[in-house]
């Protein structure tokens, strides 16, 4: 269900995700959104039940404009260079931007996003470390993700184990700044992708939808309505997780999953390039060491579901070639336990113990018996 | 008694290596001689023509590049428009392909095959015959022939509007004699559905004894004509019986594997586009033909790699993880007569409502449907003669 709606207020709005705004900069005139238009989007809102994020660019808009923008439950994004940056706004920080970090001020309400060039992912650490005390959260956007080779990997393997040093000392110190390439995945279940076409879509200065910024960005063809026809979504299936047969069978939870990054990479809107998948792994297992390590010295941690180890990088090696791979197949004994687990929350079950072994027969059994159809099939093959 | 696994109709054509062999596809022309109304290849043209230092190009990268020859075997396959257009040209990629594995010791040398889908046209010609007389221990040819003259040409017509029947029929018994097995391949359009029974016959008293025929993917269906199509299938169905043909001939409309539910589990994708690689005329690959700028009516080719860079493996991801029940409808999904029903991926492209190969197109469900009726009709009328033994009367 759409639930927010993302507004580009003007051509030159900062980018906050994966998508490069290439045409930032490239005119001189100032390609704001009209107040009529605006009007309209908001209207459009309220009749809909949706909030609205906010994209700013770096010129302060007219107080009309601001106005109108207040008149609806809403969030702002805006980037670090913009005049009066509002209190509750998410920050967002481009790669051309980092060395304004050091005059930001501590704001432990306030969410950042940080984003990332691939020229910049050696000092990865370096930028982020010194704002793990200064805010809420921290969302790291690494762009140019389809360039990656192994040095890079090897370079944000590096980085990100240090920053993970960081943050480890703070959970120590009771402080709990969320940092999303590390401590997302510890406290996830499930996909928690970007969603963008299910959960939101995108309204750009030109009064036409999308499904993401991205898309409008790239100057593709791939409106999915405007504001007078309302929101068409062709194909709309192929955004559910269901139909994407690579990620389905990934508990690399923490990825966003970019159905634009997808399109730019391998022509598809469901499908990961190889690269999106090996980065989030690495973030995922460098978040399975983490939650090792702070499950053993910090209580709260230790209530948090344990990461499997796996033996891939990327899941296309699990479903290339077998178009009916299903990742359960390969079944384990912790994912055994997993099941149980998992199974015990949906059934009020909750005081069974990660350890199998602990359970009575009777607790087996009744584990078992609460299974689905499905996983006991595999189990009994 | 005979056992019905002992029948001709409805066996399971022989596929070189079980199907498990890599396909290389050369497009060597996208020229052609015929303008086949039902033909797929909507960019015909007389200038786009492969060059030597391409195809070997492309040779050089396959044979040594592991990734993209791990395969026991190889299929290597001319096509166009028409292949023997360009048969100087093939004979000297040929001749480089064998030189270049010899050379490199590849495990390919000697499980190979030259393969070609031609219109048969030139088939009689000398430099033709003298590249087939050369290659025939690793050759395969099938020559289309639609029929009889009329259901031929209505379709396979010159530019000028003339049928080619009687030009490719005087090459067919040459080509008999040289594979004595050979198929044709037989394409259905909604005009032609009267004229099936009797081209399946003609074909079959040529002594071509192995028709394998399709219905097209396009959306040219009429109402009725999933009626009609019955109707046919039945009389051939008859005729077969009658005359009992069914153990000297096959014709794959019939076939007892088609017309059941698949299961959930039985997720596996019709088409083998990506599994098998398709080379142009600038190096450019494709995931098959199909993918070819020349063969689509509304989408841009999907590249996914070339002679210079290689593949890009990302580009190739969708088609290596496409599965049947993400590409189908809930209603494709469910259908209880779902087996046998076929789907090209890249039909599927050119015709989805996005830029997507994860939309099945589903124009010929109900001529599917006719067909899984007629084959019910066939195999109970054959079951029957053969639980009275009748076979042996």
């Amino acid at each position: 269900m759409i639930e927010y709606a993302v507004v580009i207020l003007e051509k030159d709005s900062t980018s906050f995700c994966y998508y490069n705004n290439e045409t930032k900069s490239l005119s001189s005139d100032r390609q704001l959104m009209s107040i009529e238009l605006l009007e309209s989007i908001v209207s459009y809102a309220i009749k809909n039940n949706l909030t609205v994020h906010y994209l700013y660019g770096n010129t302060a808009l007219p107080k009309e404009y601001e106005t109108l923008i207040n008149k609806i439950e809403h969030t702002k994004i805006q980037p670090i260079s913009y005049p009066k940056i509002h209190k509750n706004a998410i920050l967002v920080i481009n790669p051309d931007e980092l060395d304004l970090l050091a005059g930001l001020r501590r704001n432990l309400e306030r969410n950042i996003i940080l984003r990332i060039g691939v020229e910049q992912i050696n000092n990865l650490s370096q930028y982020v470390t010194p704002l793990l005390s200064k805010c809420k959260r921290i969302n790291i956007m690494l762009l140019d993700m389809d360039k990656f080779t192994q040095v890079e990997y090897d370079l944000y393997q590096k980085e990100i184990t240090s920053v993970s040093k960081q943050l480890t000392r703070l959970y120590k110190s009771s402080k709990s700044t969320e940092l999303n390439i590390v401590t997302d995945r510890m406290l996830l279940s499930e996909m928690n992708n970007c969603n963008a076409g299910l959960s939101h879509f995108t309204i750009a200065p030109n009064g036409e939808f999308y499904l993401c910024p991205g898309f409008y960005y790239s100057g593709s063809d791939d409106s999915i309505g405007n504001i007078r026809d309302g929101l068409f979504i062709k194909n709309a299936y192929l955004l559910e997780l269901d139909k994407a047969p690579i990620c389905r069978n990934c508990d690399a939870y923490q990825c966003k999953r970019c159905i634009y990054l997808n399109k730019q990479t391998t022509l598809e809107i469901n499908t990961p390039s190889q690269q999106q998948c090996i980065v989030s792994h690495i973030e995922r297992n460098n978040s399975k060491k983490i939650l090792e390590l702070l499950s053993q010295e910090i209580k709260e941690f230790q209530y948090l579901p344990e990461i499997p180890e796996i033996d891939y990088m990327d899941p296309f090696e699990l479903v290339k070639y077998n178009n009916s791979f299903n990742a359960h197949d390969s079944i384990n004994v912790n994912d055994v336990q997993d099941s149980i687990n998992v199974n015990s929350k949906e059934t009020d079950l909750g005081t069974i113990p990660n350890n199998i072994d602990n359970l009575t027969d009777r607790e087996l059994l009744e584990s078992i018996f609460r299974m689905q159809n499905e996983i006991i099939n595999r189990l009994t093959k | 008694m005979q056992d019905f696994k002992e029948l001709k109709i409805g066996s399971s054509n022989e596929v070189w290596q079980n199907g498990l062999a890599k396909t290389i596809t050369f497009i060597v022309t996208e020229d052609c001689q015929l303008r086949c109304k039902y033909c797929y290849i909507v960019g015909k043209n007389t200038f786009n023509r492969m060059s030597f230092e391409i195809a070997k190009e492309a040779i050089d990268q396959i044979l040594l590049d592991k990734e993209l020859s791990n395969e026991q075997s190889i299929i290597w396959d001319f096509i166009g428009g028409e292949p023997f257009l360009e048969i100087d040209l093939i004979d000297q990629i040929c001749d480089y392909i064998k030189i270049k594995m010899f050379e490199i010791d590849h495990e390919w040398f000697n499980n190979y095959r030259f393969s070609f889908s031609t219109n048969g046209l030139l088939y009689d010609e000398q430099r033709v015959q003298n590249f087939i007389v050369k290659n025939l221990t690793h050759l395969s040819i099938g020559i289309t022939l639609d029929g009889t003259k009329q259901k031929h040409d209505l379709q396979r017509v010159y530019p000028n509007g003339k049928g080619s029947y009687e030009n490719v029929l005087k090459n067919i018994p040459l080509w008999l004699s040289q594979f004595n097995n050979a198929g044709t391949k037989v394409t259905i359009s909604t005009d032609d559905i009267p004229l099936i029974k009797d081209s399946v016959l003609h074909l079959w008293n040529l002594g071509i004894k192995e028709v394998n025929i399709n219905v097209v993917f396009e959306n040219v269906w009429k109402e009725n004509d999933d009626l009609l199509f019955e109707d046919q299938l039945i009389k051939l169905a008859d005729e077969i019986i009658e005359n009992g043909l069914f153990d000297k001939f096959n014709c794959s409309f019939f076939s007892r594997h088609i017309g059941q539910p698949i299961s959930l589990e039985d997720n596996q994708n019709w088409c083998g586009a990506g599994k098998m690689l398709a080379i142009d005329y600038q190096g450019n690959y494709y995931p098959c033909l199909r993918f070819a700028g020349f063969s689509l009516q509304n989408k841009k080719p999907i590249i996914i790699g070339n002679t210079k860079k290689g593949i890009d493996s990302n580009k190739l991801r969708p088609f290596l993880t496409l599965d049947r029940t993400t590409q189908s409808t809930k209603e494709c999904i469910e259908c209880d007569v779902s087996s046998g029903c076929a789907w090209c991926q890249g039909a599927n492209y050119d015709f989805a409502d996005t830029h997507t190969i994860f939309q099945r197109s589903t124009y010929i469900c109900k001529m599917h449907k006719a067909r899984v009726r007629a084959n019910k009709y066939f195999w109970n009328k054959m079951d029957s003669l053969l639980s009275k033994g009748g076979l042996n009367d």
